[in-house]
């Protein structure tokens, strides 16, 4: 039997394991964390200003009380970042946003505030059952999009998008098909679609058998805006995804990787798959050792597969077996996330290029495609892999 | 239990904060963002002299004019909080015109009439 995931706390921010925290939800602090650092959000951090509450009107050094805010926020980043005291880490840097919003109107955002509650609500975390409450956060904001826009009338009529897109934006594509229609319809039909989509997000997240169906939905959601507009909405594009987390299935084993041991290109994927499994969350074994037997695979599938079986029960072959791989590996959401950051700044085709191949890659719907490309491979590889064969004991 | 409570409190004040949006113009912690589109221009005058633009950036630390993707009320507040608390002793005249999602042109005046 696969051993319990049980390693100690590492100083490498890559890896999730020994910590107070279950590693989804500190992979999800981490990603926000990480994009708050990149995006300079310390620098924001402000005095007291027109506050919220006049108790910090009362401070009598402002400067300092941002100073202390920008300390903690770097502490709180850097040991949550190196896995140390991870709860109170997540706590203080979402203290920090919190507070900063409540000494000063001008900090206030809605993406602010959503990355500080998340992180909060993370450093909250008390047991497995209490995820509920980051749950509900999730799908709080999806309510509370739809419910104010299903009440705004200029949302119901098609006016705010029509000015958004129109006079604001200049969406040359928008226009030219907003022009085929009869006035204002495409518009109304854009904020009846946005408010459509954000109450069944909100439904999605509060109904656990829906959470596959809203993840993808929110994923599809915050992309569709950005690739739209050619904006990130300052934080959502990252903080949101990184919320997801809430509801994933993460491996509580090590994931069995059932590969062809006498296969040259099958033994360097090992060694590169290795390579940055710093956890050590999977376990790679040759199907001609029989371990297929144990999980019902013939051999003849595994011979013509690489197979994965998530805890003892979730197995999935080909090309779906590589994405959970990259899926269950922190190193990958660090990857997509440094591409996203490292175009945050940059060209808006360009990010909407790299949010349409990461989603394309990872979309269950184009598992076919990749699965063809799969196969193409699998069944060549003994030609294609110019490395000795490996030696299967 | 004590992390728990405090949890289920910040979750509570959104929900709350929902509820109060439907009675009030401002749309503070009830996930309203960018539900508008509004252009606004701030003029003031203080002891008889307009300020100019930078010094209106300055005193609320908003541009004087701009594009405000929150409620425009949040626009009003914050000139509003400066006059009764910081800038109580300069007496100073505001006018704020803005449009909400190209809209008809509306005013705000402080004082209020």
């Amino acid at each position: 039997m696969a051993a319990p995931l049980k390693p100690r706390p590492s100083w490498n921010p890559l890896r999730l394991g020994g910590t107070a925290l279950p590693a989804p939800l500190l992979l999800a602090a981490k990603l926000i964390v990480v994009t708050l650092l990149a995006t300079g959000h310390a620098a924001t951090l402000p005095d007291p200003f027109l506050p919220f509450l006049a108790f910090f009107d009362r401070i009598g050094n402002p400067e300092l009380f941002r100073t202390v805010l920008q300390i903690a926020f770097f502490a709180g980043s850097a040991a949550l970042l190196a896995n140390r005291r991870v709860r109170l880490a997540s706590f203080v840097v979402g203290a920090v946003i919190l507070v900063g919003i409540a000494s000063s109107r001008i900090y206030w955002a809605n993406n602010t505030f959503f990355a500080g509650a998340v992180l909060a609500l993370i450093g909250l975390h008390v047991s497995d059952r209490s995820v509920w409450l980051l749950r509900v956060q999730v799908a709080l904001i999806y309510f509370g999009a739809g419910l104010n826009k299903v009440l705004d009338p200029d949302w119901l009529s098609g006016q705010f998008f029509e000015h958004w897109t129109v006079a604001n934006l200049q969406h040359d594509l928008y226009i030219r098909a907003a022009a085929l229609l009869p006035p204002m319809v495409l518009s109304k039909l854009m904020g009846w679609a946005t408010i459509a989509t954000e109450v069944s997000l909100s439904a999605g997240f509060a109904l656990p058998r829906l959470w596959p169906f809203a993840i993808w939905l929110g994923i599809g959601f915050h992309a569709a805006m950005t690739v739209f507009t050619g904006i990130t909405f300052v934080l959502f594009l990252y903080v949101a995804p990184a919320a997801y987390f809430a509801f994933a299935r993460w491996p509580r084993k090590r994931t069995e990787v059932i590969y062809d041991g006498d296969c040259g290109i099958c033994w360097k994927t090992k060694r590169w798959f290795e390579a940055f499994d710093f956890e050590g969350a999977f376990r790679w074994t040759p199907y001609q050792s029989g371990i297929g037997e144990r999980f019902g695979i013939s051999r003849a599938a595994l011979a013509a597969r690489l197979h994965v079986v998530v805890d003892g029960e979730r197995i999935a072959d080909g090309f779906r077996a590589f994405k959970l791989m990259l899926l269950f590996n922190p190193v990958t959401w660090f990857v997509l996330l440094a591409v996203l950051l490292g175009l945050h700044w940059g060209p808006g085709w360009a990010r909407s290029l790299a949010i349409v191949g990461m989603i394309g890659f990872f979309l269950p719907v184009f598992d076919r495609i990749g699965q063809a490309a799969y196969d193409l491979v699998a069944r060549n590889r003994h030609r294609l892999g110019s490395e000795p064969t490996c030696p299967v004991g | 239990m004590i992390r728990t409570l405090a949890a289920i409190a910040l979750i509570a004040f959104q929900i709350v904060m929902i509820g109060v949006a439907r009675f009030v113009p401002s749309r503070y912690f009830c996930w309203a963002p960018m539900d508008s589109q509004n252009l606004y221009a701030i003029r003031v005058v203080v002891a008889g002299r307009e300020l100019a633009p930078g010094e209106i950036g300055t005193r609320y630390r908003q541009p004087a004019e701009g594009g405000n993707w929150q409620a425009i009320q949040h626009v009003l507040d914050k000139v509003r909080q400066y006059e009764e608390t910081y800038g109580r002793a300069d007496g100073a005249e505001v006018v704020v015109t803005y449009t909400v999602n190209g809209g008809p042109e509306e005013t705000w005046t402080w004082p209020p009439p």
